[in-house]
């Protein structure tokens, strides 16, 4: 393939994933169904990893994919598939376009930085706090960005224009305040130091970049300085956003190199070819000695040539690594799948909510328990707070993706552990019987895809209700629009005073969906509050009936 | 008081009739022909189509309603996202069949929605109403955006004084109301006047303030409906207003028609077994004037299709 070619590879493939997945994240009309949503986004390397831990698989395997192509030839992830690498390069052409004509220069690389903040990443997630890592994660990064800015403003726009009456409206939860400062600071974080210092990001604060130019410092296929083409014109090394190209010493650091290939393009004599490393193994000089020529003309290489066995061990080492890590995925699967059959055996492992039941049962507001101080909700197949903070890099696509918009990024809502993971926000709406599709969108397996059938059985949370609060009592008149929302029919209402009835929940057949909570009419405490569980467990399903039954005729019309 | 059985009751109905149709045959041809002003229409035994093509054409055809180029506003009952075997919403070949007679009446547009419960998207599918509507010649509007929704003011109502109607409502030239008949934990049935709390924007302030009283209040809203249609092809017996399952819906295969709430209202308490005094909105709004809940007093036309 020609360097002309591939250049053209990488700006459609480039722009067909920054539309894409800035469609998917601002996607207020629906336009992408939940599962074509996933699969869209089947090779974002962060998310895959951690999919692929808990859910080994080639529904998670993208990243594995990343890593072979990483392998044979450098960061091609970098260079067209990260939304926000795209984003980048599209800022920095943007720049160039309107005059802001900069030429970069060498830097040296920062590799410890690299290796504090993939450190960092692995501590957090092993450490149970998976947005942290999620928080410099371009995939993730990117996902918060448009979800907190762009969304929002789609929705309203599509709402003007619903009032017009061109669109039908659409609902576009509230995004916290916090949420769209840290998006609106990382989105001109990240264009700011595109326009001045390129790709400075991927080779600093990203953690995917770190992994990924680690892996390709072995890659197959490298870009190398043809020396005796070379006539020190420096036009590679103004062009190369990585800034890693030092034309002088004729030397490429391949760890920071993200595949732009804009170097070749500016070479004028075509001193930048992209060759086949492995060559090296056989005893050809190899790395900085490129620059006494690779094609044979000055055999022998300059002082100081380097052993070349030692990269193909440590590559042999590296796949070893690579074939290891989904044993010790395939290891943690077992756990997940223990954890998934408790959702169908019964009710009872999750002995949380006993105590809580009897409270609801008796009706009496025996604890102070209100929607502001209750334990908020998690999605259905969340599996539990540990599974979910430890899993959740907080892209947000669950949010964007809710049809009912019930899923919020939470600021303090799960505490700093669970910082910007989303909860279920029962003010604005619940979440609804017939739908799983946060479980089936998540990308990182934080939410363990669920069927909508399987949903059904799982309980997120548990209605408690608080009679002393209830208008049937303080005002004495009618309600039960709790009642009414319940889907399951566990709130019922059962004689009262004066002809009136009063709501009564059977908690084993709460789901936790919240209508009540949402639409119960008493302020500013509500009258009943769906109190989220740590643990999720089952929720009894009666066995229902399938057909209508038929009205006996006794008389025609009985008026 | 006497009581009538239902035959004695036609037995001397129709002696009356034939007594006065035999002086006066210039009052008896109407009758005959079934052209009677009648305040409600009953018909039984048939499909949702079949018994709105039989019923209104004793309410003197859907043009007696619907002019040449006139705004007409359909409001269904589209609140739930349960399929039309789960009577949570009203029947959609009843609608389909509501909006193509309009369409022939020569109305310009015909105008579909609900403030519903459950996402309007969802529920506009699952119920069938999106699609009988869209292949009848109607369009769906949404009713989950405050933006549409506009004051007004109800000077005659007892508690609910002002309310948000939604704009379709407000600018509409004929309007018409077609609920379905269900059991509803909390207003005790679901009916025609029940249903227009689907055209108003804040529903807790109905549960907050009296659900009864808020329900009857919006009989004397500055719009109500020139015609509503009950649909009790399939009852929801139990777990109103959303309905669990299957079992929980009866098929009965009735239909009301009339212009009158209160009065079709009544008569859709006794098809569901309850007396009309039984339900609150029903016995309030009576007491208020707001219309007949005393059937002895309401001239029904009563239909029974062949089967």
């Amino acid at each position: 393939m020609s360097v002309r070619s591939y250049r053209r590879l990488r700006i459609a493939v480039g722009a067909v994933v920054l539309l894409a997945c800035t469609v998917v994240f601002a996607d207020v009309r629906d336009w992408f169904e939940a599962p074509a949503a996933r699969w869209l986004l089947w090779p974002q390397f962060g998310p895959s990893v951690l999919g692929f831990l808990t859910d080994p698989g080639w529904v998670a395997a993208g990243f594995l994919v990343v890593l072979g192509m990483t392998l044979l030839l450098g960061r091609v992830y970098c260079a067209m598939l990260c939304p926000l690498g795209v984003l980048m390069d599209f800022s920095a052409w943007l720049g160039r376009r309107t005059g802001a004509r900069r030429r970069l220069s060498y830097r040296r690389g920062r590799t410890w930085l690299r290796v504090a903040v993939v450190a960092a990443a692995v501590v957090a997630v092993a450490g149970g706090s998976a947005w942290a890592a999620g928080l410099l994660e371009p995939f993730s990064l990117f996902g918060r960005i448009v979800s907190g800015t762009l969304r929002p403003l789609a929705g309203w726009a599509n709402n003007a224009a619903a009032l017009a009456g061109w669109t039908m409206p659409v609902e576009v939860s509230p995004v916290p305040w916090t949420v769209l400062g840290l998006a609106l600071g990382m989105l001109g974080l990240v264009v700011v130091l595109a326009l001045i210092r390129g790709r400075l990001w991927c080779n600093t604060l990203c953690p995917v970049g770190a992994v990924l130019g680690a892996v390709s410092k072995f890659s197959i296929y490298r870009l190398q300085i043809d020396g005796s083409e070379c006539t020190a014109c420096s036009m590679c090394e103004r062009v190369c956003p990585a800034q890693c190209i030092d034309f002088r010493n004729h030397r490429i650091e391949h760890s920071r190199c993200v595949m732009c290939l804009d170097c070749v393009r500016s070479c004028r004599r075509s001193g930048i070819t992209l060759e086949r490393a492995v060559a090296s193994a056989s005893g050809r000089p190899r790395g900085r000695l490129l620059s006494a020529g690779v094609g044979g003309e000055y055999p022998g290489g300059g002082p100081g040539a380097r052993a070349t066995v030692l990269p193909s061990v440590t590559r042999r080492l590296l796949l070893r690594g690579a074939l290891l890590l989904p044993a010790a995925a395939l290891a943690g699967k077992g756990d997940g799948n223990r954890r998934r059959r408790g959702w169908g055996g019964g009710r009872g492992q999750g002995g949380g909510g006993r105590g809580r039941r009897k409270g609801s049962h008796s009706g009496t507001c025996d604890r102070d328990l209100d929607q502001f101080s209750k334990r908020p909700s998690l999605p259905p197949g969340a599996i539990s707070l540990e599974h979910f903070r430890s899993h959740c890099t907080a892209c947000h696509l669950c949010v964007s993706n809710c049809p009912e918009q019930v899923l919020r990024p939470s600021v303090t809502k799960w505490g700093l552990a669970g910082f910007l993971q989303p909860y279920q926000d029962f003010d604005h709406a619940f979440c609804a019987y017939e739908c799983a599709d946060c479980s089936q969108v998540c990308p990182t397996g934080a939410i363990q895809p669920l069927t909508v059938d399987e949903r059904k059985g799982v309980q997120t949370g548990v209605a408690e209700f608080f009679k002393g609060r209830c208008v049937v009592k303080t005002q004495g008149t009618a309600c039960g629009a709790c009642a009414e929302h319940c889907p399951t029919a566990a709130i019922q209402m059962v004689p009262w005073q004066n002809g009136l009835t009063i709501p009564e929940v059977d908690p084993d057949l709460c789901v936790g969906c919240g209508g009540c909570e949402f639409i119960c009419p008493v302020t500013p405490q509500k009258a009943i509050v769906v109190h989220g569980h740590r643990e999720h467990t089952a929720a009894r399903r009666p066995l229902l009936g399938r057909e209508n039954t038929v009205r006996e005729i006794k008389e025609e019309f009985p008026f | 008081m006497f009581d009538l059985d239902r035959r004695q009751f036609i037995g001397g109905a129709a002696a009356t009739a034939a007594g006065i149709a035999w002086h006066n045959p210039l009052f008896a041809a109407p009758e005959r022909a079934g052209e009677g002003p009648w305040d409600l229409v009953a018909v039984r035994n048939g499909g949702p189509a079949e018994m709105f093509e039989s019923g209104i054409k004793e309410l003197g055809g859907m043009q007696a309603f619907v002019k040449k180029g006139q705004k007409v506003v359909v409001k269904p009952n589209i609140a739930w996202d349960k399929p039309p075997a789960i009577p949570a919403n009203t029947n959609p070949d009843l609608v389909a069949a509501v909006v193509r007679h309009c369409r022939e009446a020569g109305a310009a547009e015909v105008v579909v929605f609900d403030h519903t419960c459950h996402n309007w998207k969802d529920t506009y599918k699952r119920s069938g109403i999106g699609a009988a509507v869209k292949s009848a010649g109607g369009r769906m509007e949404a009713g989950n955006l405050e933006d549409f929704y506009r004051e007004v003011e109800l000077p005659k109502a007892r508690i609910l004084k002002k309310t948000m109607m939604h704009r379709a409502i407000l600018d509409c030239d004929v309007f018409i109301n077609v609920p379905v008949l269900k059991h509803h934990g909390s207003a005790m049935l679901s009916l025609a006047m029940k249903n227009l709390m689907g055209v108003v924007w804040d529903r807790r302030y109905f549960h907050d303030k009296g659900l009864d009283q808020c329900i009857a209040d919006l009989c004397f809203a500055p719009r109500r409906p020139d015609l509503s249609i009950i649909d009790a092809y399939r009852i929801l017996r139990k777990h109103g207003p959303q309905g669990r399952a299957e079992e929980d819906g009866e098929i009965a295969k009735y239909q009301l028609l009339g212009g009158n709430m209160v009065a079709l209202d009544a008569a859709a308490a006794k098809l569901f077994g309850k007396r009309p005094e039984e339900v609150g909105h029903i016995r309030i709004a009576s007491e208020m004037g707001a219309g007949e809940a005393d059937l002895e007093k309401v001239r029904i036309k009563r239909i029974t299709l062949p089967a």
